[in-house]
């Protein structure tokens, strides 16, 4: 089990992922391709307040997490 | 009061103009503190985390990547000049600073974080000049 604070901050991270990838998708019209990115992240932050993560996958999900967190400027960046 | 070549005369307001003027001017106050009222009133919005100003300092970096990819497909600037190269670098430098602040908060070390997103603000400082000018040159 992870503790507590390492639990309510992904969470709270999940969540501002979450609406990242919601905005971000909602501005290009394009849902398609990041819809599971979007679903695998939901899914996570279930998991999470259900308890029910070891801390080695905590640290799998933070890194999933960044990657959401990071992805419209990843996108954003590779234009150039 | 008028003033005249021989000096000021005083004008009387009728009683009626005079009551007609307190009850404009009254109201204008009641509605201009009604106005400071609904505006001082606490509003629904949400309060501003520390993720929030990550979140800020990463969106001024996809638009300062943006407004630059827009006037390179516009024909503004060149992928071959100098300006664009040098704007390219910093913006890729400052989304590792973002990802590197978002690490930081991650791992629960807020300082760590809070001084990646300094150095993203001072970066995009530096180079938001150019990028305005870009921005403000018809394509060619």
């Amino acid at each position: 089990m992870i503790d507590p604070v390492t639990a309510s901050l992904l969470i709270k991270l999940a969540d501002i992922a979450i609406i990242g990838v919601t905005t971000w998708q909602s501005a290009r019209e394009a849902k398609d391709d990041l819809q599971p990115g979007l679903l695998e992240l939901r899914a996570l932050k279930q998991r999470i307040e259900d308890g029910d993560v070891t801390p080695t996958e905590a640290d799998r999900m933070a890194d999933i997490v960044l990657e959401e967190l990071m992805a419209p400027l990843d996108e954003a960046v590779a234009r150039l | 009061m008028r003033v005249t070549k021989s000096g000021p005369e005083t004008v009387e307001i009728p009683r009626e103009v005079r009551s007609a003027i307190y009850l404009v001017l009254g109201w204008l106050l009641m509605v201009i503190g009604l106005s400071l009222l609904l505006g001082c009133a606490p509003q629904n919005t949400k309060p501003l985390t520390y993720a929030d100003t990550i979140t800020a300092a990463e969106e001024l970096v996809i638009t300062a990547a943006n407004t630059l990819a827009d006037a390179a497909d516009a024909g503004v600037i060149s992928r071959d000049s100098a300006a664009y190269r040098g704007l390219k670098e910093s913006i890729i430098d400052a989304s590792q600073m973002v990802r590197f602040a978002w690490a930081a908060y991650l791992d629960g070390n807020q300082d760590e974080a809070e001084q990646w997103r300094q150095a993203i603000i001072m970066l995009y400082g530096q180079i938001r000049p150019a990028l305005a000018e870009i921005a403000k040159e018809p394509p060619q």
